[in-house]
């Protein structure tokens, strides 16, 4: 089975924020490390210690302990704020002990089918900030624990294969520990998942959501409001094994890049010799569907692929020249 | 909903979800979920406490929550009418831990779960974290109008966007087919297309 892995965040609320445009979404409830601000209490710096015996699979002098103090430092570079410091431990502690760790090989036995998770600590009588206009609670733990089921990397090591790189999930996970919840926008960071092999970085709605957090008087940056789906992909593939002889894959996005998720995609292939086949079926959370060809319907071994319809909220414009080419050519197994 | 949770066992079905995006994200596929459960249970949370737990210098809180089953799919747990699922964080006095997008679940609430075995763990946890659990929603003569993912662990539900309502049909659908794939074989959630004469 192909993994398909999850980075752990939390839903997001990005409505308290009174601004939908963003992707971003916070912790929710609302939490963070205080700053000062008005006089009040502040924790920031805010130190983290990685483990020292780091990751094992990293293949580097260090095993990724560097990758992930520079992964955390990285928020720190998108505020103005003096956000985190990092240094390194023998311990491994996850929960309520006042230290901020990132431990490997899911010490806790907490990290299941994840690729890392974050456990966040706070005291819900706490007293408030309030920053742009949002009142967050006070952070008092946050401990990242990566996943002993997985290979990490980094992409200076190269020659990546079904390993995730380390500074990614760090990053994204520190994200967490300072504040921020899953990304509705597919290329931010904090969005929720990661493909094995994919460096990615800190993006500019990740850098609105840090803002938000730990600027005050942000104004934002961008956004976008979608106003109509585009299909985004329609690609197929001839898996060597199973039932299916072809397998089409289709993205449904708004304008903004998004997926779309629950959009009705209906798809026709016409085969070389005369057969037609068609399906309907919805889009995941991530705006993907895919339908596929079983081998005892296959009686072409060439055919054309077509995206006949979408039915979607915002509604598919099917002559927007952002439309992935469609139709298609495919060959079954 | 309870004969016809039944009735979907009987049918072999197991309750999964149709994978909806909570918050515009990839999600696990429902064959990876399915994959993984040892148990889809239906029934209401009738009790539920957190605890801190300490071990080889861990402290964290996890919580149980009882489920009283109205119907199931035990394939690798052993059956019973109740059933206490095991989350990671929770509230105990006035301090909370929540570990990011872990499932939560409310007194009194009634679930679809899918349940999932981990090492070391002597209660079940939700398989996929919170995209291993549904809300059911009932009209007000009782009947079901569909599922809807959770929301994940939070202090104030009111505050996240509910995700979509999914009709009961096209959730019990999207696991029939699911199983008809896994049984084939195909791990991936493919939908089979229909030969037009």
């Amino acid at each position: 089975m192909k993994k398909q892995l999850v980075l752990l965040g939390a839903l997001g609320v990005a409505s308290v924020l009174g601004t939908s445009i963003f992707g971003f979404a916070l912790i929710s409830p609302a939490r963070k490390w205080f700053q000062g601000i008005s006089g009040g209490p502040s924790d920031l710096p805010v130190m983290f210690l990685v483990n020292s015996a780091g990751e094992e699979s990293v293949n580097n002098a260090d095993h990724g302990v560097t990758a992930c103090r520079n992964a955390i430092e990285e928020w720190e570079n998108e505020v103005s704020a003096n956000l985190a410091s990092t240094g390194t431990t023998s311990s491994s502690a996850v929960g309520n002990d006042g230290v901020n760790i990132v431990s490997f090989n899911d010490p806790a036995n907490i990290v299941r089918n994840a690729i890392a998770v974050t456990l966040v600590g706070f005291y819900t009588s706490s007293q408030t900030e309030v920053v742009n206009g949002i009142s967050f609670g006070r952070y008092q733990d946050t401990d990242i624990s990566f996943s002993k089921r997985l290979t990490f990397t980094t992409q200076a090591i190269g020659n990546c294969s079904g390993s995730y790189d380390i500074e990614a999930v760090q990053t994204h996970e520190a994200g967490h520990a300072f504040g921020l919840g899953h990304s509705g926008v597919s290329s931010a960071l904090m969005a929720p998942s990661v493909a094995a092999c994919t460096f990615k970085r800190i993006a500019a709605d990740d850098h609105a959501g840090i803002n938000t957090i730990y600027t005050p008087g942000f104004g934002g940056g961008g956004g976008c409001t979608a106003t109509e789906s585009r299909l985004g992909s329609l690609s197929c593939s001839a898996p060597s094994s199973g039932p299916n002889c072809m397998v089409v894959s289709v993205t449904v996005v708004d304008n903004c890049g998004n997926g779309v998720s629950g959009a009705g995609v209906t798809v026709q292939l016409s085969g070389n010799n005369g057969d037609v086949l068609t399906g309907t079926a919805s889009t995941n959370g991530s705006g993907a569907v895919s339908f596929g060809l079983r081998c005892r319907d296959a009686a072409s071994t060439t055919y054309t692929v077509t995206v006949t319809g979408i039915s979607s909220s915002p509604a598919w414009d099917s002559n927007d020249a952002n439309n992935a080419p469609n139709p298609i050519v495919c060959n079954t197994r | 909903m309870r004969s016809l949770i039944r009735s979907g066992v009987a049918l072999g079905l197991g309750l999964v979800l149709a994978l909806q995006a909570s918050a515009g994200t990839r999600q696990f596929t429902l064959g990876e979920i399915l994959s993984e459960t040892k148990a889809v249970v239906h029934g209401v949370v009738v009790d539920q406490f957190s605890q801190w737990e300490e071990y080889d210098g861990h402290k964290i809180v996890f919580t149980y929550s009882t489920v009283r089953v109205h119907g199931a799919d035990f394939r690798g747990i052993s059956p019973s009418r109740h059933v206490v699922v095991r989350t990671v964080g929770g509230k105990v006095g006035d301090y909370q831990q929540v570990l990011v997008d872990e499932a939560s679940f409310r007194l009194g609430e009634e679930v679809i779960v899918f349940l999932g075995v981990e090492d070391g763990w002597l209660h079940p946890s939700v398989v996929g974290f919170r995209q291993g659990k549904y809300g059911v929603t009932r009209d007000d003569s009782g009947r079901i109008l569909g599922v809807r993912q959770d929301a994940g662990q939070q202090l104030e539900p009111s505050l996240a966007a509910p995700a979509p309502l999914i009709p009961l049909a096209r959730f019990l659908e999207d696991v029939r087919r699911t199983r008809r794939n896994l049984a084939e074989g195909d791990t991936s959630d493919v939908h089979p297309l229909v030969p037009v004469r």
